[in-house]
């Protein structure tokens, strides 16, 4: 089920009422099935995929915690080997079998939603419970954890000592979580319906065929794919948090202003949250991270970042989006080791913008020849002579453009105040009349400049 | 003793309360569309008349309706300066199809038109349709099916009896997709058409649509739009450029489907498969003892290939050998259509790609004068409708 169908305006209030209504006792079955519900609003067959990996993890972990010694390794590793093949098989198999040649047959299976999610969201779980911790006992309660439907298709990535913990505990739902949560909610959709999809056209419109447009309208085509992805995704993590939140529970960050990041590994602590530190925590450390030496340090660094790039899409222009990543950060590990001086933090947010902007022409790209073409022609460009033939190009009228732009003002606004006391402080302290035109302007705004026709989420092919 | 997971009551209560307060506004809007005529908050009447997510009738319009108001645009200029305001009555029966039941009280019907927008002809007023105008001609009731595929009317049981003659009649560039006769009939149209029931289902079709929304993104976007090419283009027209999918032709104001001009016209291997599927409702007409008319509307592209800046599509003159061998009796208001644009005559609206009145009384009158004159290669009338 997408958040922005006219499904889920129905779904989300009959599950919050019933959540609200039902007592302690009740309320995770209820959970559990409007997440069955959720899920299967998509494809129910793929509930067997899901349920199935359920099982392996939860007996896995069972096992784990009543052996000692090297049959735990091997349970380990059979848990990791089945999450990985039912991934290897939806995601990477076609991708394996044009890339080395194999003579297999391509299975042309489509991916279930969320796979690459629930997944790391299972095995990191699995992971804990052979580093020590205790595992949860009660399958009802960790089939849960896995489905939670805020965040069982596109995240934020939950850890056990997060979610699990929460629904070992259930928090009761409070007014004040429920307003926070609506909040969060509305901005999320603003970001996904009033930015995000505004801003789709002009990307696909560059991206569709590279050679066809000009090198302004790439570069116009790139930036706002950089917006459109972040409003996407931040606004579907906002959306989901928000919605936890108006339950009771609270779900990890994903996103913390990251264009206003001042380097890469600044970037890092602030986009996708949930999934970096997973890499973080169960890759990157166990490599050895940051305390080998110093040549080794920077092959992990190439490692995760290739492996987080194949994460996100089989093909090679998501490994080389990784390794994009990657490389710049190895370079500024290299120039602070070296003692290169920084430069003010003014030059360096517009910086670390334009590295990951350039990194989005991997991502966005539909092979690594048109990722090059458009580095080859915005180098190319005589941008401001080409801006105006760009404009036309894209064959959208002018207003959507002043939207597009609006939107992205917005949302650096809403970004930037976040420094200070926060806009949501900020409406807090006014007067009641003020703070109920806030809220009408906010709703009415979403609603005239929002695009209603159901595009789906960026990371939902993830 | 409470159980801290427990939820207070007066935490529920509050949320409802503040939830109503600040839904309550939007959803009276929404509802308050209900008091407003259904045209209230557009500039097209399709817009207004045409059902979106409840469709409990036949037809695609609401049934026993009764319009008469300016229409501003056709289909291809949208708010622009291109756009031309004229009066239009729209009135549906009660199946929901555009249909004027007083025009026919014996619902005797000597011919039915089925096929698509351009018998829906959104931006012609009642008397210009085609049904009407081919009903004037004849002297005898026209039904208009539309817009509907033949798949569809044969498997209406309103229709189980099939008027004498039956006139398929869909766009040029429809020619090469045609959908696939289906040998079972598909499942029957909705005929819920009981007034109380209805008018409920149309109720709620109508908050379903959210009209005042999207009249008001209509408006803000219009007038964004204006203010960025005054401030941004320094044009300070009254009105906007054309939209995205249409194109200027070289007069500067008749308006092309950007569609329509990038189209490929279709092999021989697809005008084969259209005379096939033709074919297919011909015989399955003649078995019900109906006679099966093939009208393609030329594209206006092609009529007016010197303003379009192209080379006609002769996909209609290439069709008619293919249609000869499935014995499918072809109506080619192409060469008609062509002189007739060479001598002047405005056959399209220059805002739309539909044809205009003048094309529909062109076209019909012709189809009279053949219907008049029996089957080409015979002497036989027309048969007189049957009584109901």
């Amino acid at each position: 089920m997408l958040f922005n169908s006219l499904h889920f305006a129905f779904f989300f209030p009959v599950v919050l009422a019933g959540h609200w209504s039902l007592g302690p006792k009740a309320r995770p079955w209820w959970l559990l099935a409007a997440s069955v519900y959720f899920y299967a609003a998509y494809r129910p067959a793929y509930l067997l995929v899901l349920g199935a990996l359920i099982l392996v993890d939860y007996y896995a972990a069972l096992a784990l915690a009543r052996r000692r010694g090297t049959p735990r390794v091997a349970l380990l590793w059979v848990s990791v080997a089945l999450n990985m093949g039912a991934l290897g098989l939806f995601k990477y198999h076609d991708f394996a079998v044009a890339s080395l040649g194999l003579s297999l047959p391509p299975l042309g299976w489509e991916l279930p939603l969320g796979l690459s999610f629930h997944t790391f969201q299972s095995l990191g779980y699995v992971i804990d419970v052979y580093r020590g911790r205790e595992p949860e006992r009660d399958l009802r309660r960790y089939a849960l954890f896995v489905m939670f439907w805020p965040q069982l298709v596109a995240g934020p990535i939950e850890r056990a000592s997060g979610l699990l913990a929460q629904l070992a505990a259930p928090p009761r739902p409070a007014y004040a979580d429920a307003v926070r949560g609506l909040q969060l909610m509305a901005w999320g959709f603003f970001l996904k319906l009033a930015v995000g999809d505004r801003l789709a056209p002009y990307a696909s419109a560059a991206y569709a065929d590279p050679r066809a447009v000009n090198g302004a309208a790439l570069l116009v085509g790139t930036v706002f794919f950089a917006f459109q992805i972040y409003a996407d995704f931040c606004g579907y993590s906002l959306i989901a948090i928000g919605a936890a939140r108006a339950m009771g529970y609270r779900l990890a960050v994903n996103f913390s202003a990251p264009y206003f990041a001042a380097s890469l590994a600044d970037f890092w602590r602030r986009w996708h949250v949930s999934l970096s530190s997973w890499f973080r925590d169960y890759l990157y450390f166990p490599l050895g991270g940051s305390r080998v030496p110093f040549h080794r340090e920077l092959l992990n660094l190439l490692v995760v970042f290739a492996l987080s790039g194949l994460w996100h899409g089989a093909s090679w222009t998501f490994v080389a989006w990784g390794l994009w990543h990657g490389l710049g950060l190895c370079a500024e590990r290299a120039a602070a080791r070296a003692g290169v001086p920084a430069p003010p933090r003014w030059v360096r947010v517009p910086l670390t913008f334009a590295f990951v902007t350039a990194g989005w022409v991997f991502f966005r790209a539909a092979s690594l020849e048109d990722a090059f073409i458009v580095f080859f022609k915005v180098a190319r460009a005589d941008l401001l002579a080409e801006l105006p033939a760009a404009l036309r190009s894209f064959d959208l009228p002018g207003a959507e453009l002043v939207f597009a732009l609006a939107g992205v003002a917005a949302t650096l606004a809403v970004d930037l105040a976040r420094r200070g006391a926060g806009l949501r402080e900020r409406v807090a302290r006014l007067p009641a009349p003020a703070r109920w035109a806030f809220y009408y302007a906010a709703v009415a705004a979403l609603l005239l400049l929002g695009r209603f026709d159901e595009r789906p989420f960026i990371y939902f092919q993830f | 003793m409470r159980d801290p997971s427990s939820t207070s009551s007066s935490d529920g209560r509050r949320l409802a309360g503040k939830a109503a307060l600040l839904a309550g506004p939007f959803l009276l809007a929404a509802l308050g569309e209900l008091a407003l005529p259904p045209d209230a908050f557009t500039w097209r009447v399709v817009e207004a008349v045409k059902a979106v997510r409840v469709r409990a009738w036949p037809g695609m319009a609401y049934p026993g309706l009764r319009l008469a108001r300016p229409d501003e645009i056709g289909e291809l200029a949208g708010p622009t300066r291109l756009a031309r305001r004229r009066p239009v009555v729209w009135v549906t029966d009660e199946r929901g199809f555009r249909h004027d039941p007083a025009s026919c009280p014996g619902r005797d019907y000597a011919a039915a038109l089925v096929g698509d927008s351009n018998l829906w002809a959104s931006v012609l007023t009642q008397d210009d349709l085609p049904s009407a105008r081919l009903a004037k001609a004849l002297g005898a009731c026209v039904y208009p099916y539309s817009p509907f595929d033949m798949n569809r009317f044969l498997s209406d049981p309103a229709w189980a009896r099939t008027p004498p003659v039956v006139v398929y009649v869909t766009a040029q560039g429809a020619v090469g997709g045609l959908p696939e006769p289906q040998r079972d009939p598909p499942p029957a149209p909705p005929a819920w058409t009981r007034p109380l029931p209805a008018r409920a289902l149309i109720a709620l079709d109508r908050v379903l649509k959210f009209p005042l929304l999207r009249f008001a993104q209509a408006e803000l976007t219009r007038r964004t739009e204006r203010a960025y090419r005054r401030l941004v283009l320094g044009y300070t027209g009254d009105r906007v450029e054309p939209l995205g999918f249409s194109r200027p032709g070289r007069d500067g104001s008749t308006l092309f489907s950007a569609h329509e001009l990038a189209a490929i016209p279709p092999d021989d291997a697809r005008l084969a498969d259209a005379a096939r599927k033709l074919g297919v409702w011909s015989r399955a007409l003649a078995a019900r003892g109906s006679r099966f008319i093939y009208l393609p509307v030329p594209a206006k592209s092609s009529v007016l290939h010197r303003l379009a800046g192209r080379e006609p599509d002769l996909t209609l003159t290439r069709l008619g050998p293919f249609l000869a061998r499935e014995g499918v009796e072809y109506l080619d208001l192409w060469p008609e259509f062509r002189d007739a644009a060479a001598r002047g005559e405005s056959l399209y609206e220059p805002d739309d790609n539909h044809w205009g009145p003048a094309g529909v009384a062109r076209a019909m009158d012709r189809l009279a004068a053949r219907l008049r004159a029996g089957r080409p290669g015979t002497a036989s009338r027309p048969r007189a409708p049957p009584r109901s």
